[in-house]
């Protein structure tokens, strides 16, 4: 297979076919490292920190086709130690009610009236709820996937998603009513 | 659009509108290119790197280890150090023995072997028994983790760490590097961690007395203030630490625009004539004098003996400003001469909305895309996209990267007008430092 090829020639240090494997979905790892930094500046540091943890790191990874989901757990933790280190992001705790810094100023869509919307919608979540529904629903990933990258048990993710989606529906309404 | 999942499809479908910019391939290249290429694998070391674009707040001191001068034999190299264990590396001389364990619910023993400090880094070796009838698996001891060392005026974070299973699986013997600790801390803690089953952390903190009398003097340590210019500003290498645990070159950057450089290319330190191998480069982040700041990294100096010590900056970045407008009328594989460097103009192909250009450059020839624009029927029509890059394989081990330029216009494109372009530049230049042994 195609990733696996290119998961053995990284492990034997060729940093282009590295390269490739991130290139091959580029937009999907930019769109997850936007949606934790909010501007392209840092989302493209997080990225250059991830490489080069991929670069020296990929000896560790068993299976080649679990690439993806291995790079992209790297990328999200990337993303939340650069946050820290910037005091915007505290550690997700149930009851704290912190929100992710995901859309700001420099978000080309945030003028959008749909994006305000969500983004209004999304401020009513804790940051936890607000992680793993956005990792699930936006970026969809599988709840294991969305478990082994923010180290939280596949139940608590569960519950979290369960939870937030029912908030949600309680805020708009839910399913039946048309305001527009 | 009410319902909640309706909401996120369109949330989703926004976002998705959202494509990685043009120079992320660049970026990631360059970054996977600043580090130093894979070792064919060693026998018996795993090496791991933390990379760390940690600003940490560094302790400015003038505080002198007070010395246990270990000089008598030959220095253990780099790769000694984190393939030892404690026992072997105390064999030779260095380091404070700490023997301090801990005993985690299941029963794994956690031992604190012992420490090496110096004014680059702190080592810490320690070892990983598992419970009776239990074996580690290939790439497990990544679940124990020691990542950061507190203590008084102490906050080190970890660079890189190595290891290797016994060979009953059943212990593992590890070496933690971190940043230097303070000499005037008395105890220090370092933070162990374990990755559970449900994949959260357990914390277990261990801490012992450190005792600064065994920490390890250095064999240079002396400022170099030497600026060399480069294209666009500065490049100041303001001094030389060569300990027994690293040797490292540190210096800050005086751009034109106040950042790093695009390119950091290399710089080779010499020593009696020799090259001492490179073990990385390091942008730490911002200089009190918010100057952005830089390390390069070595293995520890082969011998105590220094007669003759240099920096060679082989490369570094280069910048070009290009006055005149490049022909595209004669597209080929043929290169066309841009100052000193070459580029290809390939195709100028005829679109539905205008025309794409496909211009092949090398891997480090960065055109400057602010302004791209070209000339087409007397007007200047400004690039509107431009593709990711791709190879181009010469065949002949030469691999070009090309990309491809969109303009919408109904003439046919008569010129390209670049501005300039970053590139890889050769300086080759060699600063002399004069050598004062400690």
């Amino acid at each position: 297979m195609f990733v696996n090829r290119l998961v053995r020639q990284a492990k034997k240090g060729n940093k282009e076919a590295l390269l490739q494997l991130i290139m091959a979905d580029q937009d999907a790892y930019y769109r997850l490292a936007y949606s934790y930094m909010g501007n392209e500046h840092d989302a493209l540091d997080a990225m250059e920190d991830m490489i080069v943890t991929l670069y020296e790191k990929i000896d560790q990874l068993q299976k080649g086709e679990a690439f993806y989901s291995w790079s992209k757990t790297i990328l999200v933790n990337r993303c939340k130690t650069m946050l820290r280190r910037k005091e915007k992001y505290q550690p997700l705790e149930e009851e704290q009610e912190m929100t992710l810094p995901a859309l700001t100023e420099e978000n080309p869509y945030r003028s959008m009236e749909s994006e305000m919307d969500m983004q209004t919608l999304l401020s009513h979540l804790n940051a936890g709820q607000r992680e793993a529904i956005e990792l699930r629903y936006v970026h969809d990933f599988p709840y294991q996937t969305i478990a082994d990258m923010t180290g939280v048990p596949l139940g608590t993710i569960k519950s979290r998603i369960s939870q937030g989606i029912q908030k949600l529906k309680n805020i708009i309404g839910g399913d039946r009513y048309e305001y527009d | 659009m009410n319902t909640i999942e309706e909401k996120f499809q369109r949330h989703k479908h926004n976002l998705n509108q959202m494509k990685a910019p043009a120079q992320l391939e660049d970026r990631l290249r360059q970054a996977l290119h600043r580090l130093p290429d894979k070792k064919q694998k060693r026998s018996r070391a795993f090496t791991w790197t933390v990379s760390t674009a940690a600003a940490l707040i560094l302790i400015i001191t003038t505080y002198q280890y007070p010395a246990l001068a270990y000089y008598g034999g030959k220095l253990l190299s780099g790769r000694d150090l984190t393939s030892l264990n404690f026992t072997e590396v105390a064999e030779h001389g260095y380091g404070q023995t700490i023997n301090k364990s801990k005993t985690l619910k299941d029963g794994t023993v956690i031992t604190i072997d012992g420490v090496i400090a110096d004014d680059n880094a702190f080592l810490m070796y320690y070892t990983i028994d598992l419970p009776e009838e239990q074996t580690f698996t290939p790439g497990e001891f990544i679940n124990y983790d020691v990542y950061r060392i507190k203590g008084f005026l102490t906050d080190s974070d970890r660079i890189e760490g190595g290891g290797n299973y016994s060979e009953d699986w059943k212990q593992f013997h590890g070496m933690q590097k971190f940043k230097p600790v303070s000499p005037f801390a008395r105890t220090l803690t370092a933070q162990f961690g374990e990755r559970m089953d449900n994949g959260q952390q357990a914390l277990y903190p261990i801490s012992f007395k450190f005792d600064a009398n065994k920490a390890m003097k250095s064999i240079i340590k002396e400022d170099i203030s030497k600026s060399v210019p480069v294209d666009e500003g500065t490049v100041v290498y303001d001094s030389i630490t060569a300990s027994p645990t690293a040797t490292v070159i540190r210096g800050h950057y005086e751009m034109n625009n106040g950042e790093h450089p695009y390119f950091p290319g290399t710089t080779k330190l010499i020593i009696n004539g020799s090259e001492v191998e490179s073990f990385g480069y390091r942008s730490d982040g911002l200089s009190t004098k918010d100057k952005p700041t830089f390390e390069y990294n070595y293995d520890v100096l082969p011998t105590s003996h220094i007669e003759t010590m240099a920096i060679v900056m082989e490369s570094s970045t280069g910048y070009e400003k290009v006055m005149e407008p490049i022909p595209l009328t004669a597209p080929s594989d043929r290169s066309v001469k841009i100052n000193n460097e070459k580029l290809w103009i390939r195709s100028v192909t005829k679109t539905e909305t205008g025309y794409d250009i496909v211009i092949a450059r090398k891997e480090f020839t960065i055109l400057n895309t602010e302004n791209l624009a070209v000339q087409a029927g007397g007007k200047r029509v400004p690039v509107t996209s431009i593709t990711s890059s791709r190879p181009w394989d010469l065949g002949n081990g030469n691999i070009l990267r090309e990309q491809t330029y969109s303009v919408q216009t109904t003439d046919k494109p008569e010129y390209l007008l670049l501005d300039g372009f970053k590139y890889l530049k050769k300086y080759n230049k060699t600063i002399s430092i004069p050598v004062t042994e400690k």
